[in-house]
């Protein structure tokens, strides 16, 4: 068994195996795939940061005669599928129902037999907005007299979106700092930035209506994840639901949530029989993707007399951690919550400051987890009054 | 409308909408799909291709503005299983993770070594500043560019003679 | 922060991270939040960073701009971050344990396959995963392919980001590949009818321990294990494995960063010149792949330290929904990296490697923001800077007008 420098057996500087399909441009990206009978979807998008929906007319939109469908939030709920879980224990409109809480966020779907009909429809649909005050900073946002944003959630009062925590030695620490010799104190914040990978974001879903399979091309991040999440949300064995990532162009984070329009896909696969792709364009992926919010920490320093770390920071209570749950709301203007911590993961000795946000109300569960046990996506908690059929 | 363009040596006649952007034509019409979209705003570089041996951004070209055009693409650049070097200097170099940009960035590499066959690692910033990656940093695909023109010309002798 | 304290102590922001860090005999550390650091020499990494910027000569240079009038900046940075969630003990996502799969199958030929959970997005795992496989069972990586990305094929995991890759599925590679090598050695024993222990692994092959000659090679364990021929007693045949790594603990990679920025007096444009970057991912399964993770952060650091906001109006419109205002660094934005290295590995990973592709988005921005105080703090006072440091906020920043931050 030869080696060289430039062919390692094991760890070394080996040139990329992947690379031979890439330079020849035979990489297979989501919208790369084309499928027999394949339809497209675009999503209509609300142009106002916090409106109440007054109402919202398909007809004109559906007349088209390449418009198959045209769904929205009422549509989901028959199905089911108006809610979708998010990775920091909350839930998320898959399509705006009762108000719009950020710009950008879904209110319809349209389905149609080319993307160009598809987008050309989305002018069509009359959509009612009742605007309603915006908040569009983090801090200002916890002000009492904010609008509340999350008010379909039973007991929530404020924006924040999830638990405040502390760890540590408090009283150590406000003794360093009371005994230093200097300390300094800064306001830093963090930029709102996005991933910005260069391919969006996007989904084909393909439901075979004879087997029940369903299979989904979507470049994500977390692939196993997801199809625990849709098996959830459609009521799908999981292994009747496949995905096959291929070859994804960046994902830095922006690739790991479900988004809406994953759903939409699918919805609109299971009820038209046929595959469904929907892609987003840069706008879409600048203005209604995670994860990267913004974040802001208010810190103090003091150097310690022993070789220890020189900055003893106690967070605030409105210190966040760095990246976004899934819950966008937490970090969207109009529905500026404070980001929430990344509640899966705390620090081993953190101590809740706050309980858990309320989850969502459902059915009742046909057996309450313990309260020691982690509430988890196959937990009764997040049963919904649903079934597929 | 019928146009009519040469594609990678190939004459083709098609009938397109009159609105339709040159990548589209390209990626849906003639299922060519190494060239890639990013962006609305003509600012990501990943649909480049060259027309007429120059980089251009095919997002900012109509398939019917072609006519007549001799349009390159990234499906091109290996004749009779050869790889032309500026892929061989992407490989050498790891000039790219994802790939996504690697099309748009290996055909202006292209159009500018058959411009400037050696060029400055300033020239080679300045001629890729038309795209994004997101993934590389750009040193590499500098280097890989570099790379490509030192070994460019008797590559490309054997492949035009 | 720390160069914050080091203004007001009038200290040398190198001086004071050195006489702070915490010492390698330390390690595993304990911090007062409960997480446990596995691994590090914070001190040479700044030193080998500081080396390879001439940090001296760098300030040196900075004087004598300064009393010319111009405008020159050098930001260091040093961090460490918690990468490769992670134990089940400590976390999960929506109830899911993060832990990974990876089953591997060698065939008959010699050749193998492992199928992993990890995700790649451009990292490079059909090239690094394989190399895993080759470094523990002698397999040419290009006789081994890496499955992922298709649920019916792969075993289940959490996926990829956070720079779990390497920490988790990683893990998860190196015990799938180490227990198919115990099960390959159980073979050799009957191949070579001696004992189990008397047996010694060099990567390809058993041989016997004193008779080094009499060895049998992976791809033949490989074809016996699929042959008629007698198999150890008990073992069924065939030649693979599977597991579900739960990492022990998190992993620590850390680095030391320097940034060398010129300021424009005019209109406040911030250039990055040099950016030194010493990172310590532990063990490196592939430096190349490395090293372009690195830089792909660093030109990231310097979006979000100089360029990219999302920014909104009162009224919660999105005023930069696209690359036209949503500023992306290219390639005259980012200089030539300058990339070292140390290596320590991590303890309680089974290759010693920690992940590596969030640190240089982690510690690129305080370098450069700190770069750019200091190019402005002696001459404008300015000791406090709010991100991105466009020439618009870095111009108001030098009138004594900041900007507030968007």
């Amino acid at each position: 068994m030869t080696t060289t420098a430039d062919r390692p057996i094991g760890f070394g500087r080996l040139k990329r195996k992947e690379d031979a399909r890439f330079i020849r441009g035979q990489g297979t990206y989501l919208d790369d795939i084309k499928l027999p009978g394949m339809l497209h979807g675009a999503i209509l998008r609300s142009p106002f940061a916090h409106a109440e929906i007054v109402s919202i007319d398909t007809s004109r939109a559906l007349a088209q005669p390449n418009v198959a469908a045209v769904v929205t939030a009422k549509d989901l709920e028959t199905l089911g599928l108006a809610w979708m879980p998010t990775i920091s224990y909350d839930t998320q409109a898959v399509l705006a129902g009762d108000k719009v809480r950020f710009q950008g966020q879904e209110v319809a779907f349209v389905i149609a037999t080319d993307q160009y009909s598809a987008n050309d429809a989305l002018a069509l649909i009359d959509v009612e907005y009742e605007p309603l005050p915006a908040v569009v900073n983090a801090r200002k946002a916890l002000d009492p007299e904010a609008p509340l944003i999350r008010d379909d959630k039973s007991g929530q009062r404020d924006n924040l979106a999830s638990p405040t925590w502390e760890a540590g030695d408090k009283e150590a620490t406000d003794r360093a700092f009371a005994e230093a010799d200097t300390v300094v104190s800064r306001d830093i914040i963090y930029p709102r930035c996005h991933p910005a990978p260069l391919e969006t974001c996007g989904m084909i879903a393909d439901f075979n209506p004879e087997t029940g399979q369903l299979d989904l091309y979507n470049g994500n991040q977390a692939p196993h994840a997801h199809r625990t999440v849709y098996a959830h949300v459609a009521g799908l064995a999981e292994h009747m639901i496949r995905i096959q990532c291929n070859d994804i162009g960046g994902g830095f984070g922006n690739k790991v949530p479900v988004y809406p329009g994953y759903v939409c896909a699918i919805a609109g696969s299971i009820v038209a029989g046929r595959p469904v792709k929907w892609v987003e364009n840069r706008s879409e992926n600048l203005m209604s993707t995670g994860l990267r919010a913004t974040t802001s920490c208010a810190r103090r320093c003091a150097p310690r007399t022993a070789r220890s770390p020189a900055c003893a920071s106690t967070p605030s209570p409105i210190t966040v951690l760095s990246t976004a749950p899934r819950n966008r709301r937490s970090s969207r203007p109009g529905s500026s919550t404070s980001s929430a911590a990344r509640t899966t993961c705390r620090p081993p000795t953190c101590r809740s400051r706050r309980s858990t946000p309320t989850r969502p109300q459902a059915a009742s569960p046909t057996g309450a987890p313990s309260a020691s046990r982690r509430p988890s996506i196959w937990s009764s908690g997040w049963s919904m009054p649903w079934r597929w059929r | 409308m019928n146009v009519t363009m040469t594609v990678n040596g190939e004459r083709v006649t098609r009938d397109v909408e009159p609105r339709q952007l040159l990548v589209h034509f390209l990626r849906d019409t003639l299922d060519l799909t190494g060239t890639h979209w990013g962006c609305d705003t003509s600012n990501c570089g990943a649909c480049v291709v060259l027309m007429d041996g120059k980089p251009l951004k095919s997002c900012t070209a109509l398939a019917a503005m072609c006519e007549g055009h001799e349009i390159r693409t990234v499906e091109s650049l290996e004749v009779d299983g050869r790889l032309d070097p500026v892929q061989q200097g992407f490989h050498e170099h790891h000039a790219l993770q994802c790939g996504f940009c690697t099309p748009g960035m290996m055909m202006t590499a292209r159009g500018l070594l058959d411009e400037n066959p050696n060029p400055t690692e300033e020239e080679i910033r300045v001629a890729i500043s038309g795209g994004i990656c997101r993934c590389t940093g750009y040193k590499n695909i500098v280097a890989a560019i570099r790379w490509a023109a030192e070994n460019d010309a008797p590559a490309r002798q054997e492949v035009s003679g | 922060m720390v160069d914050a304290l080091a203004m007001e102590m009038k200290a040398d922001p190198v001086e004071l991270r050195m006489g702070s860090f915490i010492g390698p005999e330390q390690f595993p550390y304990e911090t007062t939040t409960g997480w446990t650091y596995d691994s590090g020499d914070y001190a040479e990494a700044m030193r080998v960073a500081m080396d390879m910027a001439g940090y001296e000569d760098l300030r040196r240079e900075q004087a004598e701009k300064r009393a010319r009038g111009e405008l020159m900046g050098i930001g260091v940075s040093f961090f460490t971050e918690g990468v490769g969630a992670g134990p089940r003990k400590h976390m999960d996502i929506l109830g899911l344990a993060m832990n990974d799969g990876a089953d591997l199958r060698v065939h008959g030929n010699g050749k193998a396959v492992v199928s992993i959970s990890a995700q790649t997005q451009g990292q490079g795992h059909e090239t690094t995963f394989a190399q895993i496989v080759a470094e523990e069972l002698g397999i040419p990586p290009e006789d081994v392919e890496v499955r992922h990305g298709d649920t019916d094929r792969s075993p289940y995991g959490l996926g990829t980001y956070g720079s779990r890759s390497t920490p988790v599925s990683g893990g998860a590679v190196a015990v799938v590949s180490r227990k198919v090598r115990d099960k390959a050695r159980l073979i050799a024993s009957t191949m070579l009818e001696t004992r189990v222990e008397d047996l010694a692994w060099e990567k390809g092959r058993w041989y016997v321990k004193g008779d080094p000659e009499k060895e049998a090679m992976i791809e033949d364990i490989a074809a016996r294990a699929y042959s008629g021929d007698p198999m150890p007693e008990g073992m069924e045949g065939g030649l693979d494995a599977q597991t579900i790594y739960d990492p022990p603990n998190l992993t620590y990679p850390y680095g030391a960063y320097l940034a060398v920025v010129d300021v424009d007096k005019d209109t406040g444009h911030v250039k990055v010149r040099r950016f030194v970057a010493v990172d310590d991912c532990g063990v490196r399964i592939n430096p190349m792949v490395v090293e372009g993770q690195i830089h792909g952060g660093l030109a990231e650091g310097i979006g979000i330290a100089l360029m990219e906001v999302l920014t909104f109006d009162e009224e919660g419109n999105c005023l930069n929904s696209s690359f036209m205002d949503y500023l992306i660094p290219t390639s005259l934005e980012t200089p030539d990296f300058e990339l070292g290295e140390t290596v320590t590995p991590c303890p309680h990973h089974p290759l010693g490697a920690k992940g590596v592709g969030e640190s240089p988005n982690v510690g690129s921005p305080p370098a450069i923001v700190n770069a750019v105080i200091d190019a402005l703090h002696e001459t404008h006072g300015v000791d406090h800077i709010d991100m991105p440091c466009t020439p618009a906020r870095v111009w108001a920043a030098m009138q004594g007008r900041p900007e507030p931050p968007q």
